[in-house]
């Protein structure tokens, strides 16, 4: 299928009107992947010129435009200086600056990429999304949702309340997907730990975030590594997965319990 | 569709496909330093400046260059005699394929970037392949080219 227009809306909901009942319109975000995406479609529908490119600080949160590139979380302060640099942490070593000045936040949160690290990091914060029709939702509800997602990602809302966080990874050379990838979140006694690439979708390990609660660092990381499941891919196997989670995750949260 | 950009300082009006790729684009209209290596933004040969920021032109889609500027080597002609001197100086230019691309990147990151050091250079450059091997030689080329620069 051929591209026979290309479209720049100036709102969300415009944006919105243009994909509705047209199963051949597609949302451009960074457009990294569209080009190699396996569904060809007739319409795109670039988001560039929609509005959506704003970090926007607030009393309790932080509001991350769809549009935001990875870059601007490493280099805009509002985001460089969140939660530790956590979400710039787990994007700087994505490929090259090229790339991290295209690909957006909300083309990863959308695609839900198994691999992303952004989106490992996002759970552990306990971001919302922000649909322009579904409206606000926890991230994990839409990442539960197998849908074809046919609506907006108009922004991912995460809380700016005191609290630290920590970034694991571990990659076969640099620059390529991660093996593994390991995120915690500590607000006052509460520690919050998602591990992505296992190499399935990205998920809380509630057992390891009760040890972590009671300060028990390693045993977060076994808790982690036996409560969760993982898969054999070309990078790594699930036997080797499931003991780097436990190293990764005891990492991540002796660093947020320090 | 048309589209009517900046090239290299001067305006260009382009009929272009809605879905073909900046890097396309380019190439269509003889812009031949930008080059096609891996055709799936995971090389850096096809780097050009989008506004002065270096993005992959390979995965920028034509129709996003509308009414923007966009720079190749080709626009860059001092910083390109510059830095290939330096790169020729230490052995470090050998197909030359990935020059180019090299040569867009190391201008935006001595816009960018004050001071950087050789973590902060490898950092910033490791999008930028090169198949020949040269990393340490081109280290040491881009350290030269900016402290000349300075
Ligand atoms: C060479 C390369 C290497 C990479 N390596 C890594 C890696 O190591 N680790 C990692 O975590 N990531 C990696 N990525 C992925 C990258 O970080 C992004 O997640 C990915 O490119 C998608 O972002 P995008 O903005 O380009 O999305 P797009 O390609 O624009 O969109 C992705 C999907 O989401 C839809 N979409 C886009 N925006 C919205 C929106 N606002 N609302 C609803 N739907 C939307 C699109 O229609 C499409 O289906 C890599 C990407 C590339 C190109
Ligand atoms: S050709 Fe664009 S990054 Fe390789
Ligand atoms: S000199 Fe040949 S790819 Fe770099």
């Amino acid at each position: 299928m051929a591209v026979r227009a290309y479209l720049k809306p100036r709102s969300p909901a415009e944006a919105l009107a243009l994909i509705e009942g047209d199963e051949r319109a597609a949302l451009v975000g960074g457009g990294a992947y569209l080009r190699l995406a396996s569904r060809g479609y007739e319409t795109a529908v670039d988001l560039c010129e929609a509005g959506l490119d704003y970090l926007r600080e607030e009393s309790e949160a932080l509001r991350i435009g769809a549009m935001v590139t990875y870059r601007r979380l490493e280099t805009d302060p509002a985001a460089r200086n969140y939660c530790g640099g956590l979400l710039a942490r787990c994007v700087g070593n994505i490929v090259g600056v090229q790339v991290r000045n295209i690909v957006t936040v909300g083309g990863t949160v959308a695609g839900r990429y198994a691999f992303a690290n952004l989106t490992t990091a996002l759970l552990a914060l306990g971001a919302d999304v922000v649909l322009e029709r579904g409206g606000r939702k926890p991230l994990e509800q839409f990442l539960a949702d197998k849908a074809l997602v046919r609506d907006v990602l108009v922004e991912v809302v995460v809380p700016a309340v005191p609290q630290r966080g920590a970034w694991q990874d571990l990659t076969r050379v640099r620059a390529d997907f991660a093996v593994l990838n390991a995120a915690a979140v500590r607000r006052g006694d509460a520690v919050r730990i998602a591990v992505g690439a296992r190499p399935g979708a990205a998920r809380l390990a509630f057992a390891a975030m009760a040890a972590a609660g009671a300060g028990d660092a390693s045993g977060a990381g076994a808790a982690a590594a036996a409560e969760l499941d993982f898969g054999d891919d070309l990078r790594a196997s699930a036997a080797y997965r499931r003991r780097v989670c436990g190293t990764l995750v005891a990492r991540a949260v002796e660093e947020v319990l320090a | 569709m048309n589209i009517s950009l900046e090239l290299n300082g001067r305006r260009a009006d382009w009929d272009v496909e809605p879905g073909e790729a900046l890097l396309d684009a380019l190439r269509r209209h003889g812009v031949l330093s930008v080059k096609r290596g891996c055709d799936t933004a995971s090389c850096g040969t096809c780097t050009v400046l989008l506004d002065g920021m270096p993005v992959p032109s390979c995965a920028v889609p034509a129709p996003r260059a509308d009414g923007r500027a966009v720079t190749t080597v080709e626009g860059l002609p001092g910083e390109a005699a510059r830095l290939g001197a330096c790169l020729a100086a230490e052995g470090a230019d050998q197909c030359g394929f990935c020059a180019p691309g090299l040569v867009v990147a190391v201008v935006a990151m001595s816009r960018e970037l004050a001071d950087p050091d050789e973590a902060a250079i490898n950092h910033y450059l490791a999008g930028n392949l090169c198949r020949c091997g040269g990393y340490v030689s081109q280290t040491r080329a881009i350290r030269r080219y900016l402290q000349e620069a300075r």
